[in-house]
């Protein structure tokens, strides 16, 4: 869907990107990671040709973009940026629609997707269309970001930083929110961040980068239990089985109990949204070596063994 | 204790105008339009109702001085208002009285207490845009009442022994004539400034190589002296309308009132330029670029999103520009373009004080009603999300 052929990018001395090659498949959320100024929100930019390369090229949908009107590409890309950039002079309902109106979407189409929109984002129109953007807080800002760059159902949404303003309460309730609403869109989205839990949350695939060039490309999974440089053991921390832990469900250290079923209530017991890291929180909380499992009506479902865990 | 919130401004003028009152000449009165004058005190020619009436008023200003901004407008703007209109009718009243005892052609004109007390009494309405926030519908009552009283006073013929009066009957419709050249060419100046100004204010901002050549030209021109540009525009003009018949068709000539609106466009120009540049260097650049990122056109995300977002302080250049442009206007009377400057520079001739402050004082007036209304209009453009 997204692809980057030997992209060059260079600043009168300084090479912000080195022959950068990767490719982004349709409906994978790929996250860029790497410390500041490492060329992330450069590459992120060449995509919608806000940035034009030095050398290279960069395929959408197989179409160089070179050859695209940077205004007809643009609009059809979304586009998120930290500080939301959402316009202070515009009610909430004429940001969303800036799109559609550049694509002269009649009245009532318009009308329909903002509401659509702010349904999808639990936000009620009512109340919310006619505010203007200082008068939301922070999070509904970026919900409000987001919605306005979902707006023309781009097949393609690039992300550049959008929750890293945010206070960790509400950062970690927008991405969980992200993610849900990721899973019915199935948009193909880069997303840029320096923050490793965040990309490791949410990317199917991960591009570490430093000093202009991929250190590692690859999937979470991949990137968490193979290293390919010291750099990325070194960014990802020592922690990063934990982290891995954290993206792991228990469905897959669940041994099913056989037998009928029982009802369990206690506050040791698992559910089945729970991940990896929360059975290893319990086991250590409550000094276990395996911990059960129950469903959303208490019914025991199974166990979690500390061995598994370790093994895994 | 909030309701002591002293407000400085208010009470210097308040003082400024009790001072005024008591130590200062209330009219002057001379026996002839050339003679030297004798001046009157307010409490010498006042009746004690009356001294104690005045008194009472601008102690209560300096009392309103002292109540809390809560409270503050509706009796600030009272007392302003009441005291106005009772300082027009004092001035009235009495100027009629030293004019029954006195033969016709004698003249009494205001004294350095009543000036004073005017500009103290203007003071007090500094605060007027902050009241018509806070409470509209008592401000526009007062100032309804004010222009309703000031009219009354006028028409019931009240002030017509006042000397700067009798020069106004004088000079009635020559007065209407110039008060009209002098709107047109302010305004006419103005208007232009603003069409071409921000346009080139925008220029200037987004080619950097024309930014600091526009700004520099017009901050050298505002540097020139006004009665200096309409002189040095004087021969080219001439030259031009001698060789071009078009032009000379249509009224331009050395003198008149082409180089005075050249060059009150020219001085029109640095405010409103300088504001849409600093206006567009002021939005935040990140909603710049997300207008660009969703794929705006240049002029989509000017006309959309960066000029509406700035239009109030490209307005407050246009007022800044209209204040300036109706003072210059004056010097304007001088090549032979007309307006108020005539009677300024009439006077200024025959040494008569009162045909100078017949040119000066609508100037004056004009001025503060412009800046006012403009001010008021900005506060209503600027964005609602921006206030």
């Amino acid at each position: 869907m997204i692809r980057f052929q030997n992209v060059t990018k260079k600043y009168a001395k300084t090479v912000a990107l080195n022959n950068l090659s990767f490719e982004v498949d349709k409906g994978e959320c790929c996250v860029l990671l790497g410390p500041s100024g490492c060329g992330k929100s450069t590459s992120l930019k060449l995509i919608n040709r806000l940035i034009e390369p030095t050398a290279g090229d960069i395929f959408v949908n197989g179409e160089n973009v070179s050859s695209v009107v940077p205004e007809q590409l643009r609009r059809s890309v979304g586009y998120v940026i930290q500080n939301v950039g959402l316009f202070p002079h515009l009610n909430v309902a004429e940001n969303i629609a800036t799109v559609p109106k550049l694509l002269k979407w009649d009245k009532a189409r318009v009308h329909s997707r903002v509401e659509e929109l702010l349904h999808l984002f639990r936000m009620s129109p009512q109340s919310y269309c006619d505010r203007y953007p200082h008068q939301l807080s922070g999070g509904e800002a970026q919900r409000v970001g987001v919605a306005r760059a979902l707006a023309a159902d781009p097949a393609i949404l690039l992300m550049d930083e959008p929750f890293g303003a945010l206070d960790p309460v509400i950062r970690d309730a927008l991405q969980a929110e992200f993610r849900h609403i990721q899973q019915d869109l199935k948009k193909t989205v880069v997303f840029v961040t320096h923050d490793v839990d965040e990309a490791i949350r949410l990317a199917t695939k991960i591009a570490v980068i430093n000093h202009g060039e991929i250190v590692q490309y690859d999937l979470v999974e991949n990137i968490l239990t193979r290293p390919a440089h010291p750099f990325i053991s070194q960014f990802f921390g020592e922690d990063r089985a934990l982290k891995r832990l954290a993206r792991l469900s228990v469905k897959q250290f669940l041994r099913k109990t056989s037998g009928e079923a029982t009802k369990i209530d206690t506050d040791s017991a698992l559910k089945l949204e729970d991940s990896g890291k929360d059975a290893l929180v319990k086991m250590i909380g409550h000094k276990l070596m395996s911990v059960p499992v129950v469903d959303d009506d208490s019914q025991l479902l199974g166990e979690i063994h500390l061995e598994d865990i370790i093994n895994s | 204790m909030r309701l002591l919130k002293l407000d400085k401004v208010n009470l210097l003028g308040a003082l400024f105008g009790t001072l005024s009152l008591c130590f200062c000449s209330f009219l002057i009165y001379r026996p002839h339009r050339l003679a030297a004058g004798t001046p009157h005190y307010f409490v010498d020619i006042a009746s004690w109702p009356e001294s104690l009436w005045m008194a009472a008023l601008w102690i209560a200003a300096v009392v309103a001085s002292f109540i809390a901004r809560e409270k503050r407008p509706f009796i600030q703007l009272l007392v302003a208002t009441t005291l106005t209109l009772s300082l027009f009718w004092m001035i009235g009243a009495h100027s009629s009285r030293l004019f029954e005892a006195a033969p016709s052609y004698a003249r009494i004109s205001l004294g350095l207490g009543s000036w004073l007390m005017f500009t103290a009494a203007f003071v007090l309405f500094l605060n007027l845009l902050e009241f018509l926030r806070r409470s509209p519908v008592i401000t526009c009552l007062c100032v309804v009442s004010l222009c309703l009283g000031l009219t009354v006073i006028w028409m019931h013929g009240h002030l017509n022994h006042l000397s700067i009066v009798i020069e106004f009957y004088n000079k009635k419709e020559r007065f209407m004539d110039e008060l009209v050249a002098h709107l047109t060419l302010a305004f006419s100046a103005v208007g232009i400034g603003a069409l071409l100004g921000i346009p080139l204010g925008v220029l200037a901002f987004k080619r950097k190589t024309l930014g600091a050549p526009i700004l520099t030209i017009f901050n050298i021109v505002q540097t020139i002296p006004s009665l200096a540009l309409f002189g040095l525009l004087v021969t080219p003009l001439a030259y031009l309308s001698l060789q071009v018949e078009f032009l000379h068709d249509v009224g331009v000539e050395g003198i008149g009132w082409a180089p005075a609106l050249i060059a009150l466009v020219l001085y029109a120009l640095l405010p409103i330029i300088r504001n849409t540049h600093a206006g567009l260097g002021s939005l935040d650049k990140g909603i710049i670029e997300a207008g660009v990122g969703m794929g705006m056109s240049r002029l989509r995300l000017l006309f959309t999103v960066e000029l509406p977002m700035i239009r109030h302080i490209i307005l407050n250049g246009v007022r800044i520009a209209a204040v300036q442009s109706i003072g210059n206007t004056a010097v304007a009377a001088l090549i032979g373009a007309g307006g108020f400057g005539i009677f300024i520079f009439q006077g200024l001739g025959q040494a008569a004080t009162d045909l100078i402050l017949l040119g000066t004082l609508p100037i004056i007036l004009l001025a503060v009603v412009t800046d006012f209304l403009m001010q008021a209009i900005t506060f209503l453009a600027k964005a609602e999300a921006l206030k």
